[in-house]
């Protein structure tokens, strides 16, 4: 039974799937801390699910990009219960995680997570009935240039992913071809991360706990600043 | 009894393992001071990403190296509070997963108790009632050590910490973060009474600190002296600056000590490894009768093993956390 955890946004989310069963998720939009809620979810989890700690032989955890402190909250977390349960675990990037929301999904699916300032991780996933295909690999950019792109190609888009609430208003109603998902797939939710994580899981290709580490995709703003009045990257 | 504790509060990722209290089985600590220096001070989010990066093998090296393994550890303590909210969020998580998936009962620490408690690890015969001076790069304080876990709170900083007011002039002066100890290296060759320097609440029974008024006045001398073109000699204003801190420092505690009738003094915190300080207050004591302690020098900086003490005196009273544990940044000493 795979533990997977989803704290890279305000969403909160757990979930346990056992082969091709989910035996149990709790997503939670409260806007409260993961800090407090996080471990208390995954142990109301276990109990409602009548599940024992045993019976978990792995954990899956959505590795970012997204906020900083959720994702050290989510990885310290998973990397605690696998490291004591001595159970693998497997990162799973939040935007894979976010398009195993639409598997079979005939239109694209691009990924909008919020990168501040305008900006986003945008990435654009294709389904092939069960295989997830990469279009275009995650990247940084304003928003208006991954709608522009998406528009110029002509194909039909669905877009999930904080990014995508936070720029509703310039999705919608700009073309046919886009659509914003439904409430329930356009969060990141920990079911798909354990779907993300489960081929992996199952070819035996894990992660450390030890070394696993959030892939925050850019550097703080001290050493950006560092950088700028520097002229050569610090930590090096 | 096996403590396992964790430590991620500021700049050092650190795990202990400590036997009935006060037997430091292993104490890692991994400090991110060379990867900060460049900036001057720590800087938040760089620490955080450091925390999440080593806390996993320093806790692993740290039950290692005790040779005992998860299922021999009785509780786990955690520091999550006073500090920066980020790095500790990375300690009280780990520390929360571990305490479920093993069965561990979890234990919070406030930093700064734990800072007292690394006394007792330096010194086995060191019981309570004491007075506490606290001394850090956040804190100055006088605390009353009544009993295990019975604390009073007698005074603290209005503004500066005595740590910080060093950190900052020793910038100004040119010297890397920390600049704590280049300080006291630079006053071994000056004089102390070359420049007068304010003292600030200096009357009877006040127990609170200031160093903000000081911090400003050693700042306008070396302005004022670079604005009339004339050198300074460095060296002089860190030995009167460090004699302004320490006599301040010591004529307060020796104040504390007679109205609440302590007969032992206890220095904690990461200035506690200053000489002079320590000096000044084993020679104040002396002249009192008063027993003092202050913790060896490792014990002076941010570590899991004082974490691990505290945790263990936190236990025995039964004192244990819950799941919902969170990082508290400004936690003040608790006084029960």
């Amino acid at each position: 039974m795979l533990l997977a955890i989803e704290t890279s946004s305000l969403v909160s989310s757990v979930a346990l799937l056992h082969e091709d069963t989910l035996r149990a998720e709790l997503t939670i939009q409260a806007r409260l801390t993961h800090s407090e809620q996080l471990m208390p979810h995954i142990a109301d989890m276990l109990a409602k699910a009548s599940v024992t700690k045993s019976q978990i032989d792995g954990v899956a955890v959505s590795i970012g990009p997204g906020s900083f402190t959720g994702l050290r909250i989510g990885l310290a977390t998973a990397k605690g219960l696998s490291f004591a349960w001595n159970v693998p675990i497997v990162g799973v990037t939040t935007p894979i995680s976010l398009a195993y929301n639409f598997v079979g999904t005939s239109d694209r699916v691009c990924t909008l997570i919020d990168a501040q300032k305008g900006n986003v991780y945008a990435g654009v996933y294709r389904w092939d009935r069960t295989k997830l295909l990469t279009e275009k690999d995650i990247y940084i950019a304003p928003l208006t240039d991954v709608l522009d792109t998406l528009e110029g190609e002509g194909q039909p888009v669905v877009f999930c992913g904080d990014g995508s609430l936070k720029g509703r208003g310039k999705i919608e109603g700009r073309t046919d071809l886009f659509r914003m998902a439904p409430p329930t797939m356009v969060i990141p939710r920990a079911g798909s991360v354990a779907l993300g994580a489960n081929i992996r899981f199952a070819a035996g290709d894990y992660d450390d706990c030890m070394t696993l580490t959030p892939s925050y995709l850019r550097r703080s703003e001290a050493e950006v600043l560092w950088e700028k009045r520097h002229g050569s990257a610090p930590c090096q | 009894m096996y403590t396992l504790a964790l430590e991620t509060s500021c700049d050092e990722t650190s795990a202990a393992v400590i036997e009935d209290g006060r037997h430091i089985r292993s104490n890692i600590i991994s400090t991110q001071v060379p990867i900060h220096r460049k900036f001057g001070g720590v800087v938040p989010e760089i620490a955080s990403r450091q925390h999440i990066e080593y806390v996993m093998p320093i806790i692993k090296e740290a039950l290692d190296t005790a040779k005992v393994t998860l299922s021999d550890i009785d509780h786990i303590g955690v520091t999550y509070g006073p500090g920066l909210v980020g790095a500790l969020l990375v300690g009280v998580a780990a520390a929360k997963a571990i305490s479920f998936a093993a069965d561990k009962p979890l234990v919070g620490v406030n930093h700064m108790e734990g800072h007292i408690f690394a006394n007792f690890l330096s010194h086995p015969e060191l019981e309570p009632p004491f007075l506490a001076l606290v001394v850090s790069g956040g804190h100055t304080q006088l605390v009353q050590i009544n009993d295990y876990n019975s604390f009073k709170l007698m005074g603290q900083t209005r503004d500066d910490a005595a740590g910080e007011a060093f950190d900052k002039i020793a910038r100004v002066m040119g010297y890397p973060y920390p600049g704590g100890p280049q300080i006291e290296k630079l006053a071994k060759d000056g004089n102390p009474d070359a420049i007068e320097f304010p003292k600030a609440l200096h009357e009877r029974h006040n127990f609170e600190f200031s160093f903000s008024g000081l911090k400003s006045a050693v700042l306008n001398y070396l302005h004022t002296q670079e604005q009339r073109g004339e050198s300074y000699n460095a060296a002089d204003v860190a030995a009167s600056f460090q004699k302004t801190v320490v006599e301040t420092l010591v004529e307060k505690t020796m104040d504390a000590a007679s109205y609440s009738n302590a007969k032992k003094i206890v220095l904690a915190g990461g200035v506690s490894a200053n000489g002079c300080l320590s000096a000044a207050m084993q020679e104040a004591c002396d002249k009192k009768g008063y027993a003092f302690y202050h913790p060896d020098p490792i014990l002076c900086t941010d570590n899991g093993a004082m974490i691990g003490c505290r945790a263990y005196y936190m236990a025995k009273a039964g004192r244990f956390a819950d799941l919902t544990l969170n990082a508290k940044p400004a936690l003040p000493i608790t006084g029960e």
